[in-house]
């Protein structure tokens, strides 16, 4: 018994440390001097602490921008994909229409094509929409989610119907039920894909590559990557500017640290 | 004033008819009680009430107004279900207090309602509770103060007791009645449990296969069972049912089958003359089946002997399991009264609650 518990214990520290190691050494590495950052064999504390990295990465690149649009991107994803995807689910769910089952399987089946084939009709999209260059373009693909779809369909079948037939009873219309009884129950499917959107969309840094291109309209994903041509061999600078990039989202996590890990790990359970 | 009608009302699932031909006037302020098997279209026929399923044809009255097309929150009615259908995310509170709401009730009202019907449920101490946080009694009488705030025209009940274990289930059961005293409005009860049907409805309705075989009072569906299905369903444990020969003529007519012989009463004798066929199905429930040792009966009263297998000892009734004949018959005798297992008892019936059924169509003859 007290054996195995230590075994365990093991396997989660040497699991925790190989997922720390990097962020260890990306802090480190944004306080060293550009030499002792490529220095053989590697430094494991900076002989100096040169502070000024942040402020001259700072002072390079927009990040207020960064910040702005990587945020208002974030929120108006979650926004509209968990309300669409809700609505969708919720129809899925619990409507009877002709083709409904049809329609459900096409959903799936955009789950599994790869997310790259979409970018060319998405981009074709936004550019007629005179939109490349905005906001609008970075939240637009992110506006629906299949996956979404799917996971509150789950989430809504697994609520008994006699609950909608009360609120029928109750004197609820169909968007009452979908509202009042039906939204509340699913909160942690809606937290869930909250959560997975704004991981996402953090994360996603093809689409803003390729659809805003000005520095003004750029998330922190593409920012940083703009960086990294900048300065393909000042590691501490890069390495300063992703520090920059990330604590927001660390911040984030700690706050939320609890629906974060329910929500990815009691998906579909809680009813 | 809320009478509730059903006209020829037919449901069908595609080609599948669930309830045929289901024509019944509830009065108002009657409790009325649906009882019948598994899957006999008792929840349906509810649920056509309710406004939750279509009526394939036919037409429902509630008062004077035509429902048919009516939406369910238009009828004046509430339901109670069989899991409660509580819901998850509200305080027992707001619970009741969400149907007045939705429509537009004065907060105050709200409040001075829910509290009433919360006191009189024994529920004042739980209003702010969850319903995760409740017991399945504490559960269920939430669910009927729900539907007790709105203060309907009808309450619908779908086996609202079947959840709870035997003890709350009588306890419940008288609560219910007591409430409809109280309330004195229009009740339509599902159940398939016939003792809840038999204690709680002023008149049964007992269905089979979506067809309704009788509607009456509980003593008179007991005394009176219009067909052998009745008859086997209403009463426990189940009426016995022997094979039987009308022997005899006029004066002097009796029943005789395997093991049995069994005297009637004159009345029974008199309509027996006329029965067409000579074979007949004779029902006898175990209560009118006495042991002839401890009535001293004559013995040209002894119907047969029955050979005694199980022995059930409830208390204040024993149960005996026998053979008569090649039959296996129940027999309820007092409690205080010994048996053993392959004991010899002599069987008297009790002539004047013997029933007769057509062994062609299963009608009662007597009636
Ligand atoms: N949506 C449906 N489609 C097809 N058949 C259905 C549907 N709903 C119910 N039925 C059938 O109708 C019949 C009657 O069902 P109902 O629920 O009214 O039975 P019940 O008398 O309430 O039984 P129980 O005591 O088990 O609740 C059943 O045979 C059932 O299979
Ligand atoms: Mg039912």
């Amino acid at each position: 018994m007290e054996r195995k518990h230590w075994l365990i214990h093991i396997v989660l520290i040497l699991g925790a440390v190989t997922m720390l190691v990097p962020f260890y050494w990306m802090l480190v590495t944004s306080l060293k001097t550009l030499v002792e950052s490529t220095q053989v064999p590697p430094t494991l504390w900076p002989q100096t602490f040169v502070w000024t990295n942040y402020s001259d990465v700072w002072n390079s690149l927009p990040f207020a921008a960064f910040y702005v649009n990587t945020f208002g991107m974030i929120f108006f994803r979650i926004i509209g994909s968990v309300f669409f995807s809700a609505t969708a689910a919720y129809a899925f769910a619990r409507l009877e229409f002709p083709g409904r089952d049809m329609l459900f399987g096409l959903v799936l089946v955009t789950m599994m094509i790869p997310g790259q084939l979409f970018l060319i009709p998405q981009y074709e999209i936004v550019a007629r929409l005179g939109q490349v260059d905005t906001l609008f373009a970075l939240v637009m693909p992110g506006l629906v989610s299949a996956f979404g779809t799917f996971l509150l369909r789950q989430f809504f079948l697994g609520i008994p119907k006699e609950l909608e037939e009360a609120a029928i009873l109750d004197g609820c219309n169909r968007w009452q039920i979908f509202w009042k009884v039906m939204l509340p129950l699913a909160r942690s499917g809606l937290v869930a894909l909250g959560i997975f959107t704004a991981l996402f969309a953090w994360k996603d840094l093809m689409w803003p590559l390729i659809v805003n291109t000005s520095l003004d309209e750029m998330p922190l994903a593409s920012g940083l990557a703009s960086l990294q041509g900048q300065y393909s061999t000042n590691f501490p600078q890069l390495m300063a500017g992703s520090v920059i990039a990330i604590w927001p989202m660390v911040v984030l996590f700690i706050i939320f640290q609890k629906q974060f890990i329910q929500g990815v790990a009691g998906t579909g359970s809680k009813s | 004033m809320a009478e509730v009608r059903l006209e020829h009302i037919r449901k069908a699932y595609g080609d599948n008819v669930i309830v045929k031909d289901f024509d019944l006037t509830i009065r108002d302020k009657e409790f009325m009680v649906f009882v019948g098997p598994s899957g006999c279209g008792k929840s349906t026929t509810l649920r056509m009430i309710a406004g939750l399923e279509d009526i394939t044809s036919g037409k429902l009255y509630i008062g004077d107004k035509l429902m048919n097309d009516v939406s369910p929150k238009d009828r004046d009615i509430a339901m109670v279900f069989q899991n409660y259908a509580l819901y998850p995310h509200m305080t027992v509170y707001e619970n009741m207090a969400f149907g007045l709401k939705m429509r537009h009730v004065p907060k105050d009202v709200i409040k001075r309602k829910v509290q009433e019907a919360a006191a009189s449920l024994q529920l004042t101490e739980l209003l702010d509770r969850k319903p995760k946080a409740l017991s399945g009694g504490q559960r269920q009488r939430v669910a009927m103060g729900r539907a007790v705030v709105r203060e309907p025209s009808v309450f619908l009940m779908d086996e609202p007791l079947s959840n709870l274990d035997a003890k709350l289930r009588g306890t419940m059961r008288t609560e219910i009645s007591r409430l409809h005293q109280r309330l004195q409005t229009t009740m339509i009860y599902v159940t398939h449990d016939q003792t809840e049907a038999m204690t709680l409805g002023d008149r049964i309705v007992v269905l089979n296969d979506g067809v309704i075989q009788q509607v009456d009072t509980p003593m008179n569906l007991y005394r009176h069972p219009c067909n052998k299905f009745v008859a086997g369903f209403i009463g426990s444990p189940s009426m016995n049912f022997l094979p039987a020969r009308i022997v005899g003529e006029e004066g002097e007519v009796y029943l005789e089958g395997d093991g049995f012989h069994a005297n009637v009463s004159y009345d029974m004798a008199q309509k027996l003359v006329d029965v067409g066929a000579r074979e007949v199905l004779l029902g006898v429930r175990p209560d009118d089946i006495h042991d002839a040792g401890v009535l001293l009966a004559d013995k040209k009263e002894i119907a047969g002997q029955g050979n005694v297998e199980i022995v059930e000892q409830l208390g204040a009734t024993t149960l005996l399991h026998m053979r008569l004949g090649t039959q296996q018959i129940v027999a309820s005798m007092p409690g205080g009264q010994e048996y053993a297992v392959g004991q010899q008892v002599p069987l008297v019936f009790n002539i004047d609650n013997l029933h007769v059924f057509s062994t062609h169509d299963e009608r009662n003859l007597m009636l």
